[in-house]
């Protein structure tokens, strides 16, 4: 330990190791405040910033009016991959799932008549759903794509099928995926849905995929909590 | 569906959009006030606001006190590409990379310094703290560890003009070929955000990156700091 770091530094990496070798287990709560400032010997002001620094980073989580709690680990995803998130979760030991909150057509209007070269009036579908890793929510994903494109799109259940899966089954073949990951101030009702708090800090990811001809055939806008998420990059 | 997007002023920020883009307003330049925009939308003033605070709050506008809502500056976006090659790859994109560089120490290796580089605490690492700009626009505070052992007398380059992988590479015969980071979110706190010239609570991508030799040996662990409100990741992939 860095005896020079602040004294709350040197508690959080305390407290950070112990979570780190298990000695909290997850959903545990840690000890109090006041049992903490005896263990330690520093005051209280010390062990609350300590505390929230390791909320802030999204190892502890406080409940209301029930204490701190060790939180689930984060989940770790690839920035450079398309890999169905359902099967990514399930090889990390984690539960996936997925809720559909709303699935329909809606009018392209300026922004996806631009983006998908329709006309304003013409219809797209929207897809909006959660995704779950053991219960809790992580991403929230809305997908657009234009209702023409995919025979039936109505027919598809959005909680078990991945839009690749779709395409591929309708020989729809698609080239390249571009995302650009982003750092926004989340707000309702997007905050409430991933449990979040409003104005609070989230990864925002768009992701165009395009057809052979360069023409946009999927746009994606997911949010996710950094306090659940990582992103991963392997560079070669 | 109103649960799950807030359709009014999901179609309202939509309209705000077109009238940026139809009106080709560029950064900085303000957008009319929330009564012009309802007036001119025929939307009321509270959707007018929300969709504005939502547009604020994915940095596509801005707000100065008591003048009103400007277009902000495009992200500097970095494509993934980038991360090995940084100067060449920002240069390639138009943009003018200096650095500024804040220390050059060597340090005694702390746990975590350690175990990326599979090296024994206490080991002597140097430690390299740069800022780095882009068209003299503070973006980047980036903390590189690299074991003593590797490049002795490295202390003698001048990294606020020498690439740090091109010294590696003519001088020590260490040729850098992988990357691996962990991407999450974090605030600027002091001294940080001044070293960024940001304020305090700025949020910033918090990147921990390993680099490997061609003997797929971790040679440097790095700590970056990018700032969120000004850059933007991003990645390309043929399917």
């Amino acid at each position: 330990m860095d005896v020079k770091s602040p004294l709350y530094i040197q508690i959080a990496d305390l407290l950070r190791d112990k979570i780190e070798k298990g000695i909290f287990t997850v959903g545990e709560t840690i000890p109090s405040e006041r049992e903490l400032t005896e263990t330690y010997g520093v005051n209280r002001m010390t062990v609350r910033k300590a505390v929230s620094l390791l909320v802030e980073e999204g190892l502890l989580i406080r409940k209301q009016g029930r204490g701190t709690f060790v939180n689930h680990p984060k989940i770790n995803t690839t920035l450079d991959t398309i890999q169905g998130m359902g099967r990514f979760l399930n090889d990390m030991g984690i539960q996936s799932s997925t809720k559909l909150l709303y699935s329909g057509k809606r009018k392209a209007r300026y922004k996806f008549s631009k983006m998908f070269h329709l006309n304003p009036e013409d219809s797209v579908f929207q897809v909006i759903r959660l995704r779950l890793g053991d219960g809790e929510p992580f991403v929230l994903e809305y997908i657009y794509t234009p209702y023409c494109l995919i025979d039936n799109i109505e027919r598809y259940d959005f909680s078990t099928y991945s839009i690749f899966d779709i395409f591929t089954e309708q020989h729809k073949w698609v080239q390249s995926t571009e995302k650009v990951l982003s750092i926004i101030k989340i707000h309702n009702p997007q905050a409430a849905l991933l449990n979040m708090m409003e104005d609070e800090f989230a990864f925002m990811m768009e992701e165009r995929t395009y057809d052979q001809s360069e023409n946009v055939v999927l746009y994606t806008k997911s949010y996710s909590s950094s306090k659940r998420f990582k992103f991963l990059t392997t560079m070669l | 569906m109103g649960k799950y997007i807030n359709l009014l002023s999901e179609e309202l920020r939509e309209d705000i959009e077109e009238y940026i883009d139809r009106n080709q307003l560029k950064p900085g330049d303000k957008l009319p006030s929330e009564r012009e925009l309802a007036k001119m939308l025929g939307a009321n003033r509270i959707t007018v606001r929300d969709a504005l605070r939502q547009m604020r709050y994915e940095n596509l506008i801005y707000t100065v006190h008591g003048r009103g809502n400007f277009i902000s500056k495009p992200y500097y976006i970095e494509d993934a590409k980038n991360f090995i090659s940084y100067t060449a790859g920002w240069t390639s994109d138009g943009y003018e990379v200096t650095n500024r560089l804040i220390s050059l120490n060597i340090i005694e290796a702390d746990k975590k310094i350690a175990e990326h580089l599979e090296i024994a605490i206490g080991t002597e690492v140097y430690q390299i703290k740069r800022v780095r700009l882009l068209d003299g626009m503070e973006l980047f505070l980036e903390t590189a560890h690299i074991p003593t052992a590797y490049c002795p007398k490295l202390e003698s380059f001048d990294f606020e003009k020498c690439s740090l992988y091109s010294t590696l590479e003519q001088f020590y015969q260490i040729k850098l070929i992988k990357q691996k980071h962990v991407i999450s979110i974090t605030k600027l706190t002091a001294p940080e955000n001044h070293f960024l010239r940001a304020s305090e609570g700025t949020a910033a991508f918090l990147i921990h990156g390993v680099t490997f030799d061609t003997e797929n040996r971790p040679v440097e662990y790095c700590v970056s700091l990018n700032r969120a409100d000004r850059y933007a990741m991003s990645s390309k992939l043929i399917l």
